[in-house]
Order: C-alpha cells, then sequence, then structure tokens
C-alpha cells in the first residue's frame, strides 16, 4: 500500500461528508472515484493530499501518517493538481515547471543542473518544450493542463492526484490527458489517483474504480466488475444500457434516462 | 544537458528586462537622495553636495551644516519610509494575491493613526518625541488584532482584507470622535495625521533604521516563497510549503515596516499600492526582482515627492501625499493603458 485511509471522517465545519471511509492503494496502480456531484470525490481527493485534516482517522502514505510528515516530504512524495489552479498572468510555462523543484530545495538553494534535467524531462515527457517560452495565461486549455502535469512531474513523485483533470476541455484534449497519464503510469510507475465525471473514461483508463455515493463506498473494482446498469441507477440515478467495448474490452455505458429511484432522492 | 534550450531564450529576455528595471531603480534612488540634497532654498550642484558628503574637512562651512543636519536625514527618513511602503504593500499584495491591498489593508494606517492621535489628545503635555513610538505600537496591535479577527483555523486572504477593512473603519472612527471630542488638540495632531517628512531629522533616522533593515533585509529574502504562494494556498501546500507559517511571517514583515514608516512620517498613502504595481508593469510579478526593485523605487518617489512638497509653493510646504499621487497616478494610468494593449 503506497496511500491508504483507515476509518476516515472527513467534514466541513459541522457538516460530515465522509462518515467512514477505508482505503488502499497499491503502487503502480491507477484508482479514479467517479460518483455524482457532492458524493464526496474532491474532498477524499483533498485529505489524501493532506489539504484537509481528518476529523478521524488516518491518511497513510508509504505506511506513515501523512498529518505526522513535514509537508515538504508529502511533496516529494506526491503531487496533486487541483480543479483550477491560478497562476500570474506572466508566468512563462518553463517558470511553473521549475516550480515543480520547490519541494527539492532549501530556501536559500539556487536551482542545480539536476534540477534542470528534471525540469527539462518533464517538459520533454509532456509535450510542454515547445510551449517553455510561452506564457502559461495564454494557453490552450489542453495546453494548459499539459503544462501543470509537467509542473507535478517536476516534483518527480511517486503518487499523482488529479481532481478533474479533464473538465472544460475538449474531447480530443480529454483523451490527449487521459492517454498522457497512462503513459506516465505505464512508462514512470507513477500511481495515479483522480476523480472523473465521465464514465466511460474512468472505465476506460483505470485499473480500479471506486463508485461513491454520500460519502461511502458504494462498490469498487475493475470496470469490467463493478460496473453495470445497477450501480448506475443506484449511485447516478439514471438508466443506461452497459455493453462491452468491442475495441478493449472495457464497459461503456449508455446512459437513457432519469432512474425511478430519483424522485426519491429528491424529495 | 543542463538548462533547456529554449529555457536559455526566455530566460535571457525576462531576465535582461529585470536587470534593467533593477538597475534603473538603483540609478534612480542615488538621483533621487543626490537631488533632494542639492535642492531647496540654498541650491547645491550634485557635485558639490558629494564633496560635501565625502569630504569631512569642510565642517564649520554652512553648507556642510545645511547638507549634515537638514537635508540629508530628511532624504534619508524620506528613502526608508518610501521603502517601508512600497516593500510592505508588495508583500501584502503577494501575500493576499489582491492587487488592492496595502499597508491600510491590514489595519497598519489606521492604528498608528488611532494611537497617535488618543496618545495627543487624552494625555496632557504628551511630548511629541514620543509620538512616533506610540503610533508603532497602536500599527502593530491594529495588525495583530487583524490577523486574530481573521483566523479561523487558518487564516484565508479574504477574511484577512474584511478584518482589516473593519477593524480601520472602527479605528478611524474612534479618530474622528478624539478629534471632535478635543478639537482644542486638532492642530497639533493634524501635522502628522497628513503626513510628510517637514522637519525630520536624525533623531526620527534613528528611530526608523533598525526596523526597516532587519525587516526589510529579511523581506527581500522572501521572493521565491511569494512567488509559490502566488499558485495558490492548495497548491503551495502540494509543493511542501508551510503556507500559514510562512504567511504569518510574511504579514508580521509587512506590518513592521509598514508600522515604523508611518509612525515616523505619518499617513502616507499611495506609495504602498502603486510603487509594487508600476514594478510589476514594468518587469513582471517574480517576486525575486519586485521586492528589491520596489523597496528602491518607492523611496525614490517618496523623495522625489518630497522636494516637490518643498519646492512647488515655497515657503509653503504641501502635504507629499499630495505629491506621490501627483506624480504616481499618471505615470500608473499610463502603464495600464499601455499593458491593455498588448
Amino acid at each position: 500500500m503506497i496511500l491508504g485511509a483507515k476509518n476516515l471522517t472527513l467534514s466541513y465545519e459541522s457538516s460530515i461528508i465522509v462518515p467512514q471511509l477505508n482505503l488502499f492503494i497499491k503502487p503502480q496502480e491507477v484508482v479514479t472515484f467517479i460518483g455524482p456531484n457532492g458524493s464526496g470525490k474532491s474532498t477524499i481527493l483533498k485529505a489524501l493530499a493532506r489539504f484537509l485534516k481528518a476529523k478521524n482517522g488516518v491518511v497513510y502514505l508509504n505506511g506513515q501518517d501523512i498529518q505526522t510528515l513535514s509537508t515538504k516530504q508529502v511533496a516529494q512524495k506526491l503531487a496533486i493538481l487541483p480543479q483550477t489552479p491560478q497562476a500570474p498572468a506572466d508566468l512563462t510555462v518553463l517558470e511553473l515547471v521549475s516550480r515543480g523543484r520547490a519541494p527539492h530545495l532549501k530556501w536559500w538553494q539556487r536551482s542545480s543542473s539536476h534540477d534542470y534535467e528534471v525540469i527539462n524531462w518533464a517538459l520533454t515527457e509532456t509535450k510542454t518544450m515547445k510551449l517553455a517560452d510561452r506564457l502559461v495565461g495564454t494557453l490552450s486549455g489542453g495546453e494548459r493542463q499539459r503544462a501543470w502535469i509537467a509542473m507535478a512531474l517536476a516534483q518527480s513523485p511517486e503518487i499523482l492526484l488529479l481532481d478533474e483533470p479533464t473538465t472544460y476541455l475538449d474531447i480530443c484534449h480529454q483523451l490527449e490527458i487521459m492517454e498522457l497519464v497512462t503513459k506516465l503510469n505505464q512508462e514512470l510507475g507513477l500511481t495515479v489517483v483522480m476523480v472523473l465525471h465521465d464514465i466511460n473514461q474512468a472505465a476506460r483508463y483505470s485499473h480500479r474504480l471506486i463508485a461513491l455515493k454520500k460519502g461511502q463506498i458504494v462498490a469498487q473494482g475493475s470496470p469490467q466488475q463493478i460496473l453495470t446498469a445497477e450501480l448506475l441507477a443506484d449511485v447516478f440515478r439514471v438508466k443506461a444500457i452497459v455493453k462491452s467495448d468491442p475495441e478493449s474490452g472495457n464497459p461503456v455505458c449508455l446512459p437513457y434516462g432519469i432512474a425511478e429511484s430519483c424522485s426519491e432522492c429528491l424529495s | 544537458m543542463s538548462k533547456p534550450e529554449v529555457a536559455i531564450a526566455s530566460g535571457s529576455i525576462k531576465h535582461r528586462r529585470q536587470w534593467l528595471v533593477l538597475s534603473l531603480t538603483l540609478i534612480l534612488a542615488v538621483t533621487a537622495v543626490t537631488a533632494s540634497i542639492a535642492i531647496g532654498p540654498i541650491k547645491m550642484s550634485f557635485k558639490e553636495v558629494w564633496q560635501i558628503l565625502l569630504d569631512k574637512s569642510v565642517e564649520q562651512d554652512v553648507y556642510y551644516q545645511i547638507v549634515w543636519n537638514i537635508r540629508l536625514p530628511r532624504t534619508l527618513v524620506g528613502m526608508l519610509v518610501g521603502t517601508g511602503l512600497a516593500l510592505s504593500g508588495a508583500i501584502l499584495q503577494g501575500v493576499m494575491r489582491n492587487p488592492l491591498a496595502d499597508p491600510h489593508i491590514i489595519g497598519v494606517s489606521a492604528g498608528a493613526g488611532f494611537a497617535a492621535v488618543a496618545a495627543l489628545t487624552i494625555i496632557p503635555n504628551f511630548p511629541s518625541s514620543y509620538v512616533p513610538l506610540a503610533a508603532f505600537i497602536g500599527a502593530l496591535t491594529s495588525a495583530a488584532i487583524v490577523y486574530g479577527l481573521a483566523w479561523k483555523a487558518g487564516v484565508s486572504p479574504m477574511r484577512l482584507i474584511l478584518a482589516g477593512v473593519a477593524v480601520s473603519s472602527l479605528m478611524s472612527a474612534g479618530t474622528s470622535g478624539l478629534l471632535v471630542v478635543f478639537s482644542e488638540n486638532v492642530q497639533a495632531v493634524m501635522g502628522w495625521l497628513v503626513g510628510g517628512l517637514a522637519g525630520r531629522s536624525w533623531f526620527h533616522w534613528h528611530q526608523l533604521w533598525p526596523y526597516i533593515a532587519v525587516a526589510g533585509t529579511i523581506s527581500l529574502f522572501t521572493g521565491r516563497q511569494i512567488n509559490i504562494l502566488l499558485l495558490g494556498d492548495e497548491m503551495a501546500t502540494g509543493l511542501g510549503m508551510r503556507v500559514e507559517r510562512i504567511r504569518v511571517l510574511l504579514i508580521a514583515l509587512a506590518s513592521i515596516l509598514a508600522a515604523a514608516a508611518v509612525s515616523v512620517a505619518g499617513l502616507i498613502g499611495f506609495i504602498g499600492l502603486i510603487v509594487p504595481h508600476i514594478i510589476r508593469l514594468l518587469s513582471g510579478s517574480d517576486y525575486r526582482f519586485l521586492l528589491p526593485a520596489s523597496a528602491l523605487a518607492g523611496g525614490s518617489l517618496l523623495v522625489l515627492a518630497d522636494i516637490g512638497a518643498r519646492m512647488v509653493m515655497d515657503p509653503i510646504e504641501l502635504p507629499v501625499g499630495v505629491l506621490t499621487a501627483a506624480f504616481g497616478a499618471p505615470f500608473f494610468l499610463y502603464l495600464l493603458r499601455r499593458g491593455q494593449k498588448h
């Protein structure tokens, strides 16, 4: 287990978002949280990234309580890309990616040639080398997302957390990001934990899906195992046809209506 | 492989610009100091100024007395005050990620004003030489109150700004109240409230320089931290920064810088807000350059404005704040318009 949670209770102020969660993430696994709005996906990701302190329970990183590790130690192992990261308007891609080296530098240290090698490598891996000179603010959505992933890579992490990395992107750029994530997982052995809204993309690019409803795990397992019409009706409250993708053998779902159980949820 | 090739290209253009701006602000600072000493009812050339500054053998000379006892201390105090305000503003704009942040926003000015006015009006025969001390304590207390009110499992920039506005309003109301109730003392207070460098001497210099030297020097080393903080709290945490600790350090630095400045020179507005913007528009938001350049430019702008304040309506001195606005606002607007075209 590289990342995990035990008896985790998460809350904002007094309202409890996640009552009790146990989680085990294996090294080099691609795990995706799926679930409707308000099911606690992003909240769990924030807790795994140590942004949110647990009301109860512990998040483990390599077997140690993440809150007892220094934030710098965590940053050397784990990188996170929030949903809508912000950057000053005049920041270049190169400068942005260079920021990723911060966890490896003491405050008085300047970037060494090793740091530049890593930055160079991160730019190459994400195909952002030719954008290095551009301002982050002038990039298209897909380019910007790759630049931010390059920054996360410059941290040389073992684990990458992504919060809805494909939202706001057109379909081609969505797939481009997913293919990049897959490549990073396969070639570098990066462990990836992400939140996705697109169930078919989640099924296509993940080893394991975790379906959440009201902060609780309803089902988890390989996409083939858990993605059924019943689950979609239960978790997302939609009627859907689930078929097997002839190309990959992964399940694909086609929602065609709102499930009857929905009226109960609304009342 | 060392630096990526593109890095060298991009680095050189942007870097050259940053170093150019930094060099220009340094030249501006030296020029402003020299001009401030040279210009006055008795005029001197720049050459004479430096001869007097470097050559101590002419102590009997009246020029020597004017330079060393009147104009040099006033100029240096102005330099430090401007530096303190500009650095404070630059830091706060970075910490709060808000372009409208300045030393007023954390209650420093209102707190200084209230404490000074309270001391001068309520306490009979309050020695005016203790006004800076009272103002300094008031400023820091006020900043601490603002920080305390904004604290709720951490401090968000938005809560900090709101708490600052609330506390400042309260302090200003208190100041106005005192001025009405003790209207017979208003004259003594007014000069300080309006702000300026008139009559500032070595006495003020000695009160001021330790704070600006220590807090200013430390703040020049915080550029990289602020650069990370500009990516947002979560991203900064994700990059291994102890955000809350760095933020309280930065706010403390900004408070000390601004408190020291206003305690000696009164409520001089504008410098803390505008100078960091001018530098940002000229050389970008990289705080490793923004901080030293703002420090130099802030001091220079205040000293230049002070020359104007002394000379424009000679022998009457104008409040220097009028001049800082008159100098800076048009230039700032020009840069803003120019920036929008790209």
